[in-house]
């Protein structure tokens, strides 16, 4: 017992000598985050995961039909959220325009395209897009428009059928004429109140998060995810001759570990209360804009510092594992880069865990990341589950058995030669 | 000593660490897991479907939704599980199809007053919420408009035969009247890879990060008293050769990482733009160790790095703040490396690195 508190009381010192410097950096990075985080959310829809595209239009701005069909999409509520229109004279402008990241695609509509719809022989819009690494504003572009392709074919359906069995039946040109104008404004009708077909009834959020949340889940178990790498000029090892030597001298493996985590954690934990006690003082100036938070006091944000020790728990024996594996600074510091932004993704820190597929949604419940995110969401939901907290807690003692027996593997002399 | 020999030496010293090798190799390994795994069918937004009408017409349209291939996902359930699956996060939207839906459908189709046909509950309007109802307008559509068709031509031609009905079925839809097409690039566009996609960029991330870890290596010997013996005007350049050896060989496992992950496009290509991006973060890497000047201070902004490029580079999103994203070379190497005409870009801010970081280290030397 002596042993153990010699060694802790030894390595909460040396902690708390580094605390100031990782407080320090710590607040950095959550100064630079957020601004990162208003920056983001500024250019985004209202909080949400896409951006509305600029697409531009060439084709010819005198026609009437045309500008009824632009101005009938844009009163379409996804439409209006998810693009937004700009007419150019000619390609080449709209090109050089999209080269220059002024607009993100274009659509190039042929001469004659709206009489070709009428006759029903649908000359193709050619829609040129920049191919980058982000695909979700293309995937929902495409929706969208293959939503309007469906209403311009099956509207020709209709009325082609019509004209088709009204000349069948020996109606004249002029009385087709007629009705085939008629029919169309019907369908436009039709597709102007199409949302009369549904009763929308918004429940609000009864235990799960909003966007606004989700974001503010994601971006909290990224920081946390990354904030092992500020403690690495303390806790990343070249060497294991100390361990070695505490070990001859009787200081066990395991307690070796609990020694060292404990005041890791400690630190952890009293940077959460710093960083939760400053936006308790901020919250009193400043609206978050985010619903889960709309009703707590600033004393809630302390008590949500301690309703976030399993989350801390999970995430900082994990970091103290990912130090334990990798020797030498370069190593260990990639390891932690790498293993952050990768489970970050996979745990659902960037992108909604819903957006994934379904093997990936049920292996990021035992993902650190994962479970991480599942308690933290479950604490601001008010929603927690006990097999949330037994996962995180459970989580963390594997993860600091796993180092144990690391530790105890490399003070056998198996580690990386220097 | 030559350059290739002094790389040689210095990719001899991180192999010489088992664990530098095992890292690496996880990387790829994890990749080419996560991106088969996100290959699989995914969707934005899921939606609960419960049938009360159990009719015809509801089931064409519940066939004609689930047999597409689109970023919306259904569960066709009852009305207890939806509730459950809506209230815990597994679906963000219900569609109860009413119990006499075929009247008032058929009603709303004929521009007749009805009530509304769906019961629709979300939890909160999105983007995704939207994307989802339009789905349902558009897959009721065609029934809508075979029906309008009907009674239609029944009001005004006097009759709606079974000729009618052949006709507006035998219509020849052309598909999409959009044709999509990459100004700079001749590859097909796809659907799937929305979720695939991110991983190249994250690999450019952890590629860029890597510099930075050669960096602080490279300044924590210099702290360590290893490079005493090497004269203060050599270490520039030693830093450059020894960041250059550690980059080059992360971003060879990086490039095995993304073609496993099957993101790679024309091979010549991809090594080409890999190659500057190499140079890019060296010189990059180079110039934030002199800003930072000490391994603590370094170790200290390499997290806000990495945000800063997850956030701002095309990554995960698109979004304007090309001012910050053009001073990192992760977003050089994303625009590169899809489009070719930002490779002069790319070069010119490589040789601005360089020059930079060589101006600052020529004035903390002094």
């Amino acid at each position: 017992m002596k042993r153990f508190s010699n060694y802790l009381a030894l390595q909460f010192k040396r902690t708390a000598k580094t605390f100031i410097m990782v407080l320090a950096v710590t607040l950095i990075l959550l100064t630079a985050a957020g601004a990162v985080g208003i920056t983001v959310a500024a250019s985004q829809n209202s909080g949400e995961f896409s951006k509305k595209v600029t697409v531009g239009i060439i084709g010819d701005d005198d026609d009437p039909l045309l500008d009824l069909g632009f101005s009938l999409l844009e009163q379409m509520e996804s439409v209006k959220l998810i693009i937004g229109f700009v007419h150019y004279p000619d390609e080449s402008s709209a090109l050089r325009d999209l080269r220059a990241s002024k607009i993100d695609s274009y659509a190039l509509l042929p001469e004659n395209f709206s009489d070709s719809l009428i006759s029903g022989d649908n000359y193709s819009i050619h829609y040129v897009m920049p191919k980058i690494g982000t695909g979700i504003n293309e995937v929902l572009t495409r929706e969208i428009l293959g939503v309007i392709s469906n209403y311009v074919v099956e509207t020709q359906a209709g009325v082609t059928a019509m004209i088709d069995y009204a000349g069948e039946q020996g109606l004249s040109s002029e009385k087709m004429n007629v009705l085939n104008l008629d029919m169309s404004l019907a369908y436009t009708n039709l597709i102007a109140r199409r949302d009369s077909i549904a009763e929308i009834t918004e429940i609000g959020f009864v235990s799960s998060l909003s966007a606004a949340g989700y974001f503010l889940s994601g971006f909290s178990i990224f920081f946390l995810l990354l904030w092992g790498v500020c403690s690495c000029t303390y806790m990343a090892s070249s060497n294991c001759f100390l361990p070695k030597l505490l070990y001859s001298r009787g200081y066990k493996s395991l307690l070796q570990i609990i020694c060292e985590y404990l005041p890791y954690l400690a630190a952890a934990f009293l940077m959460l209360i710093i960083v939760l006690g400053g936006a308790a003082v901020i919250s009193g100036f400043v609206d978050f804009n985010i619903p889960e938070l709309y009703y707590l006091l600033p004393r809630d944000y302390f008590i949500m510092a301690f309703k976030l020790i399993p989350v801390l728990f999970i995430i900082t024996s994990f970091q103290f594992l990912l130090y334990e594996l990798a020797s030498g600074i370069i190593n260990a510091l990639m390891l932690q880069l790498i293993m952050a932004v990768l489970l970050g993704y996979a745990g659902g820190c960037f992108y909604p865990i819903y957006f994934f597929p379904e093997t990936v949604q049920r292996l990021a419940d035992f993902l650190p990341a994962g479970i991480a995110f599942n308690y933290f969401s479950g604490i601001l939901t008010e929603s927690l589950r006990t097999r949330d907290v037994a996962f995180a807690l459970g989580g963390g003692v594997v993860f600091l058995a796993l180092s144990a027996a690391q530790r105890q593997f490399k003070i056998k002399g198996r580690e990386d030669q220097q | 000593m030559k350059i290739p020999v002094l790389l040689y030496l210095y990719s001899k010293r991180l192999y010489k660490k088992v664990s530098f090798i095992v890292i690496l190799l996880a990387m790829v390994a994890v990749t080419g897991i996560l991106s088969y795994l996100m290959s699989q069918s995914a969707g934005m937004i899921t939606v609960a479907l419960v049938d009360r009408e159990n009719s015809q017409i509801t089931n064409e349209i519940i066939r004609n939704l689930t047999e597409e291939n689109s970023v919306v996902r259904y569960v066709i359930t009852d009305s207890e599980e939806a509730e459950s699956l809506l209230s815990n996060g597994k679906c963000q939207m219900i569609w109860e199809f009413a119990e006499d839906f075929d009247r008032r459908f058929t009603a709303l189709a004929r521009g007749e007053f009805s009530e509304p046909s769906v019961s629709v509950i979300v939890r909160e309007q999105s983007v995704f919420v939207k994307l989802g109802l339009e789905k349902l307008y558009a897959y009721s559509y065609p029934i809508m408009a075979k029906e309008l068709c009907k009674y239609y031509t029944l009001k005004n031609v006097g009759t709606a035969g079974q000729d009618l009905e052949m006709f507006f079925d035998s219509f020849v839809r052309q598909g999409d009247i959009v044709q999509f097409s990459y100004y700079n690039n001749s590859g097909e566009p796809g659907q799937s890879g929305y979720l695939v996609a991110p991983l190249r960029g994250i690999i450019a991330v952890i590629v860029a990060l890597g510099s930075l870890v050669c960096v602080l290596y490279f300044m924590d010997d210099g702290e360590s008293g290893h490079l005493d013996a090497v004269a203060l005007n050599r270490r520039y350049r030693i830093n450059m050769i020894s960041d250059f050896a550690g980059t080059l060989n992360i971003a060879v496992f990086a490039s095995l990482a993304i073609w496993i992950s099957g993101l790679t496009g024309n091979l010549f290509n991809e090594i080409i733009v890999m190659l500057i991006y190499v140079a890019a973060s060296v010189g990059f890497s180079l110039l934030i160790g002199q800003l930072a000047g000490k391994t603590a201070r370094l170790a200290a902004v390499i997290p806000i790095l990495a945000m800063l490029m997850l956030a701002v580079c095309p990554i995960f999103l698109n979004i304007d703040v090309k001012y910050v994203s053009c001073l990192l070379p992760a977003y050089w190497y994303l625009m590169s490396v899809y489009n070719t005409s930002f490779l002069p870009g790319m070069l010119i801010y490589c040789a601005f690195v360089f020059i930079i970081s060589y101006l600052v280290s020529l004035k903390t030397r002094r």
